[in-house]
């Protein structure tokens, strides 16, 4: 297997899947362990090319991994915002690249208020190339039941942003 | 369900998802720099390597396991096989000696 050609496919995919719940850093590491579990599995023959394809295979383990961690290091979650405000002070560049730093912390945050299943459904939907019928495969679940998630999520993604814009607004207006 | 329920529920969808796709975009505009590619395509291959070469070790192994068994075979054949053989053909007399044991058993214990 061209190793180069699947990390170029998968890994930046990858990464935004766990970008939706850690920081960039854990993000990262996470990824690189992906890979090494991958490799392992596809040189051992367990993945079989006819039941879907490498990327739907690299999120099963993904989706492993994400909840291995969560377990092993719950206040991850808690604490990206320091670690990630540190990274930002160092690297700030430009406005622009800050204020979307700033955004992905804020989105992140967002979404992990959401259900556990919601959050899943918002990870794996942030790759372009996973169709709805490909995530109700991963997530083994009917397509209604996943459309009614992403409404549910938007809803409520749109609810907890808007309260933590105003009580940034009012932390802003305190003199 | 009327068409048309099935038609609106398709906007809806469409709507949800495009709603989600412009509040996700910081997200999705996320890309790996190169310095991260290469590390993970580094260590895809190490772990590639390290796995065929750990493949190819243990088929050795297995092949001497199994080269063992065979000269072990023939070495066995040649220095016991005739013993083998005497054995079986005597087994008779073995049975016979036997019962002449149990039988002297039974009378030294009986009063």
């Amino acid at each position: 297997m061209n190793w180069e050609a699947a990390v170029k496919q998968i890994g930046p995919a990858l990464l935004r899947y766990f970008m939706a719940s850690f920081p960039r850093h854990l993000s990262d590491e996470l990824v690189q362990e992906t890979f090494i579990r991958l490799v392992r599995k596809v040189e051992s023959r367990e993945f079989d090319s006819s039941k879907g394809s490498l990327l739907k295979f690299s999120y099963g383990i993904a989706r492993f991994m994400k909840l291995e961690t969560l377990k092993s290091l719950p206040h991850e979650r808690a604490s990206e915002d320091v670690v990630f405000a540190a990274a930002d002070t160092v690297s700030k560049s430009s406005d622009e690249e800050y204020e979307t730093k700033e955004q992905v912390v804020r989105l992140r945050k967002a979404i992990s208020k959401l259900p556990e299943i919601q959050q899943e459904i918002i990870a794996l939907t942030l790759d372009d190339e996973m169709s709805l019928p490909e995530i109700s495969e991963i997530l083994e679940m009917p397509l209604g039941t996943i459309k009614s998630h992403i409404h549910r999520a938007k809803i409520s993604l749109l609810g907890i942003m808007r309260i933590q814009e105003e009580i940034n607004e009012g932390l802003g207006q305190r003199p | 369900m009327k068409d048309s329920d099935k038609d609106l529920e398709s906007i809806e969808d469409l709507e949800s998802l495009e709603t989600l796709e412009a509040l996700l975009k910081p997200l999705k505009r996320i890309q790996p720099s190169d310095l991260e590619l290469q590390r993970w395509t580094s260590v895809a291959r190490k772990q590639q390597k390290a796995y065929l070469n750990l493949r190819r070790r243990v088929s050795r192994q297995w092949f001497q396991v199994a080269a063992a068994g065979v000269v072990g075979f023939f070495i066995g054949w040649a220095v016991f096989g005739t013993t083998f053989l005497h054995k079986t053909e005597s087994k008779d007399s073995l049975t016979e000696i036997n019962n002449g044991a149990t039988v002297e058993y039974v009378f030294t214990n009986y009063r």
